[in-house]
């Protein structure tokens, strides 16, 4: 049923990595997710923040992240999102499958044009 | 209660992802104005990157959906307020859909609880009934009760039957007054195995002993529930008690040894008692009458078929034995259950088909109004493309629309067949009628459910496809103009034209059972049944001591004595067995200077007083009818019908002639036939009539009948006379029971009543076709002239005549009509034959009724273009042309 319309150009669950990734640095609310994804992608990515909400819905309900209250860097009280152990583990599986992959298809760029 | 927990958890997740959002635009808001925006600009710049916040929330909310249920919700919710946002099409469609499912359902419950629902008998599915089978010879019946010898035959076939029982069934037995008025009692002499066969226990006391079915033995008695709670007031101390019962032999004491279970009934309707059939060993070597009914219990392993092949080298030996019996053509074994619905079994199937077609119209019907409906909503479902719903969920929207006309539908359908149970009652055997009914079970509730989706399926398939399969941008961009393209009309051609076919096939079918029916009604039975008191079930049958059975026929016309004096009677006889009545047994008989090797002379045995030809109006053709001197010791004397003349003194004139009733062996007397009479059709009216003799009740004294049926023709309303004629009656006999009074007409409407009821039904539903297709043609046409509306504005404005555009809009329909009517009549060709043995003197390709069918299809299909002819034939030119 997902609509993948918004992130069309990465792969599938990439937005979700990046995000797990990035929380798992640092759990954060949602406004401060978005800016350092766009800061660390050197708006590279072009992600519509709104996006981010449905991808952040399916990670709650995977058990892979879960809210709490924080404060965020102007001392509002906001929800922060934090990554969960079943988070780590599922993030440290997908990393290592995504580096193998990114690995084949540097390769496959590297020598299939000769 | 986890959805609850669910749901609540749910709302706080909403509420949760609400607030986020909030949170996250308030920040960006603040962080914004930092860089020195406005509010308002930095509130506008927010939203801008974040995106369209309501959609947002919405895709967010939806992963925590249950997609498919959600949807389905979702659709139906939509599908709902689009069908109540058009009620005319929605109030068309489920009507049709109620009729369609509707008929299916009752025939389908009819059919479920006949044909399909097993006897409530132990091993019900290895019970048969064996027959003995004469179809061998012009007088013989495939069906034929057994002779008691046959029966003990059967017995000895120890290696197909487990157990054999027999019944000499459908007596009438009087239970004596002690206390109560007498009654007549419909009773079952059985071998003591039936009811341990069939595993049937009783509710009190005990069933038959193995010992108890020999003579001497035999005066215990088990009682119908019925009888008990009526009779007996459900007094659990009748058991043990003897009761007083005229077996029409005597008047003789029974013990009551046990009371049936409520609603058994073996092997008919309404039985009262059952006593034990106590076959003497002279009758197990008898095998000259048939009056014995034979249900067998199949051993383990044996089939039907094996039964029966084993039973055809009986038939050899048979005949090898007992020469006589010539005609036997074998004997035969048939389930118990097919021997019950034999001849309900092709009434039902019928049926059923008639209201599938009803169905299949109905489906045809629905889905060229759902394609005309869908096309004209081509915009909707583009923009609703282009909004970016997916293929998959559009169709998954069409057909949730189709599903839910087809549930609405069915559950109208399903209160339909729920109140056509009270007519279709009729359909059910009477034999069976006291153990099954007709309800609403799980099997015809699962059966509604399933062809309600499978019909929806079908309807709403067809435009599903057709939409979803077009390329919707341009369905955009056609806009207004919503044009058909040739397969949307050539979809719609080949629906109506195959309603048309299946009205033409229901119309047919309708039609030859009406003829028959017509048909059946002109028979001449042979006598007149105008203004004749028939009162049946007359009890103490002469004994075959002559001094009893003379005191007996003395009774007989003290009775006509009383009768014929009473003022408003004309005539008034006795006869042992009324007209259309006879449901078995012939009588045997040897024409005097046959060969002496007797072999097949067998007719209906009729035993009547004087009196009674002219009551019914039997006409006399030659000599004449009995009178008060063919008395005991006078001439023995017997009168033939014009059957029995012809068929065994061909070549001659019989009156003169002799016979001796019962066969060589007999010890009847030789009568000589004094008179011929006119032939009355004897079993029903759909059979011709057999060889008929008739003695008269005073010479009677070796014959079995019994003149037990009084006939009274008077001069006004017969019913009128009825308490008249009990008094005078039973001042003679008080312990006569009189209650079974009916005019004689009841007779001749009993009979043709099955054949009106199918008839009547067959042919309404061929009518409720005719107007299904009817409304699905005009639909059609309206739908094609709508869409053509400007094609025929430039054609008349480049110079058509209106007779043209109208000509143009009839062929359309022609050609439908066409096509239907071919395809109808080659169906018809193939299918009518099944009708087959349902019809009377009507062959299945009778011209009358299929030039008939084509004539009124052809002028409904004409009726249905008119409308739109006239509509398109009216069309405004600047109307039609600016709507470009």
């Amino acid at each position: 049923m997902a609509k993948n319309s918004e992130y069309r150009d990465l792969f599938p669950g990439a937005l979700e990595l990046m995000i797990l990734k990035s929380l798992g640095w640092k759990p954060m609310h949602g406004y401060a997710l978005a800016q350092r994804l766009k800061s660390v992608s050197e708006d590279y990515l072009q992600i519509e923040e709104g996006s981010l909400y449905p991808a952040l819905q399916r990670l709650l309900k995977a058990g892979w992240l879960e809210t709490e209250m924080g404060l965020s860097a102007r001392n509002r009280p906001v929800r922060i999102f934090r990554v969960t152990k079943a988070g780590k583990k599922h993030l440290e599986e997908e990393l290592a499958s995504v580096e193998k992959m990114f690995a084949g298809i540097t390769r496959v760029l590297a020598l299939a044009g000769r | 209660m986890g959805w609850l927990q669910q749901m609540f958890r749910r709302r706080r997740r909403f509420e949760e992802l609400s607030e986020s959002i909030r949170e996250h635009l308030d920040e960006k808001t603040a962080d914004l104005m930092d860089r020195g925006l406005t509010q308002k600009q930095a509130e506008q710049a927010a939203l801008r990157e974040f995106g369209n916040v309501t959609r947002i929330e919405e895709r967010s909310r939806e992963v925590w959906k249950l997609p498919l249920i959600e949807d389905l919700l979702a659709d139906s919710r939509f599908a709902f307020r689009q069908l109540w946002k058009s009620p005319g099409f929605a109030l068309t469609a489920l009507l049709t859909l109620a009729l369609g499912i509707g008929t299916t359902t009752a025939a389908f419950s009819l059919v479920d609880a006949v044909l399909l629902r097993a006897l409530p008998y132990r091993d019900s599915n290895r019970l048969v009934e064996i027959y003995e089978d004469h179809s061998g010879s012009d007088l013989g019946l495939k069906y034929d009760l057994n002779t008691p010898g046959g029966y003990a035959d059967l017995k000895g076939q120890g290696e197909v039957f487990q157990d054999v029982a027999a019944v000499d069934g459908g007596n009438q037995f009087g239970l004596q007054a002690d206390g109560g008025e007498p009654r007549t009692l419909t009773e079952e002499s059985v071998t003591w195995n039936l009811f341990p066969m069939l595993g049937v226990n009783p509710l009190v006391g005990r069933l038959f002993r193995e010992d108890e079915d020999r003579p001497g033995h035999e005066h215990v008695v088990l009682l119908s529930f019925r009888l008990w709670q009526e009779r007996f007031a459900r007094d659990r101390s009748v058991i043990g008690h003897e009761i007083r019962l005229d077996n029409r032999i005597a008047v003789e004491r029974y013990t009551v040894v046990g009371i049936m279970p409520p609603h058994f009934s073996f092997p008919e309707k309404n039985v009262d008692t059952w006593i034990p059939r106590a076959f003497s060993e002279r009758d197990y070597t008898s095998h000259g009458e048939h009056y014995v009914m034979v249900f067998a219990h199949l051993k383990d392993g044996v089939s039907v078929s094996q039964a029966n092949s084993a039973l055809q080298s009986l038939a050899v030996q048979t005949r090898h034995l007992y020469p006589f019996e010539i005609s036997l053509h074998g004997f035969f074994a048939e389930s118990l259950q097919e021997a019950y619905t034999r001849d309900a079994r092709r009434g039902l199937l019928l049926l059923m088909t008639a209201g599938g077609f009803i169905l299949l119209i109905a489906c045809a019907n629905l889905a060229n109004l759902l394609l005309a409906r869908a096309l004209a909503r081509r915009r909707e479902i583009g923009l609703r493309a282009a909004l970016g719903a997916g293929r998959g969920r559009l169709v998954a929207q069409l057909l949730t629309e189709g599903a839910l006309l087809g549930l609405f539908g069915g559950a109208l359908g399903m209160a339909l067949a729920w109140t056509s149970f009270v007519f279709l009652k009729q359909f059910i055997p009477a034999d069976l009628s006291s153990t099954i009914s007709l309800s609403i079970n799980l099997e015809v509730l699962g059966f509604v459910l399933l062809i309600s989706l499978v019909s929806s399926f079908l309807f709403g398939l067809v435009p599903a496809l057709r939409l979803s399969g077009s390329d919707l941008t341009t369905a955009l961009r056609e806009g207004a103009r919503g044009s058909s393209g040739p397969s949307r009309s050539q979809l719609g051609t080949a629906l109506a034209a195959a309603e048309i076919a299946l009205s033409l096939l229901l119309l047919v079918g309708g039609g030859l059972l009406l003829k028959s029916f017509l048909r059946l009604r002109s028979v001449d039975p042979g006598f007149r049944s105008d203004h004749v008191l028939v009162m049946g079930h007359f009890l103490k049958s002469p004994p075959s001591d002559p001094s009893e059975f003379q005191a007996r026929m003395r009774v007989f016309d003290r009775m006509l004595d009383n009768v014929r004096a009473l003022p408003g009677v004309k005539r008034a006889g006795f006869t042992s067995e009324l007209p259309l009545g006879w449901a078995g047994g012939r009588g045997a008989f040897l024409p005097e200077g046959a060969a002496p090797d007797p072999s097949l002379y067998g007719a209906h045995n009729r035993v009547v007083t004087p009196g009674y030809f002219e009551t019914i109006r039997i006409p006399l053709i030659r000599g004449r009818f009995f009178n008060q001197d063919d008395i005991m010791d006078a001439p023995a004397v017997a009168i033939i019908n014009q059957t029995m003349a012809r068929t065994f003194w061909p070549n001659e004139d019989p009156i003169g002639r002799r016979l001796k009733y019962g066969g060589a062996e007999s010890h009847s007397p030789w009568a000589q036939i004094v008179g011929i009479v006119g032939d009355v059709r004897q079993v029903d009216l759909s059979l011709p009539p057999g060889p008929e003799m008739y003695f008269p009740h005073w010479q009677a004294l070796s014959n079995y009948m019994t003149p037990n049926q009084l006939v009274v023709e008077t001069a006004g309303n017969p019913m009128g006379l009825a308490l008249a004629l009990r008094s005078a009656i039973q001042s003679v006999d008080p312990e006569q029971p009189a209650e079974n009074i009916y005019p004689l007409d009841d007779l001749i409407d009993t009979d043709i009543a099955p054949h009106r009821l199918q008839a009547v039904l067959i042919g309404s539903l061929a009518l409720l076709a005719v107007v299904i297709a009817s409304v699905g043609m005009y639909g059609l046409m309206a739908y094609l002239v709508s869409q053509r509306t400007q094609e025929m504005g430039i054609r008349m404005a480049l110079g058509a005549k209106r007779s043209e555009v109208l000509a143009l809009v009839f062929r359309r329909g022609a050609k439908i009509a066409l096509i239907g009517l071919t395809v109808g009549i080659c169906a018809a060709a193939g299918l009518t034959g099944l009708m087959r043995s349902l019809l009377f003197e009507v062959s299945v390709g009778d011209p009358g009724i299929f030039a008939a069918v084509i004539v009124l299809l052809l002028l409904v299909s004409v009726a249905a273009c008119l409308i739109p002819a006239r509509r398109a034939a009216s069309v405004d030119l600047i109307q039609a042309l600016r709507s470009e």
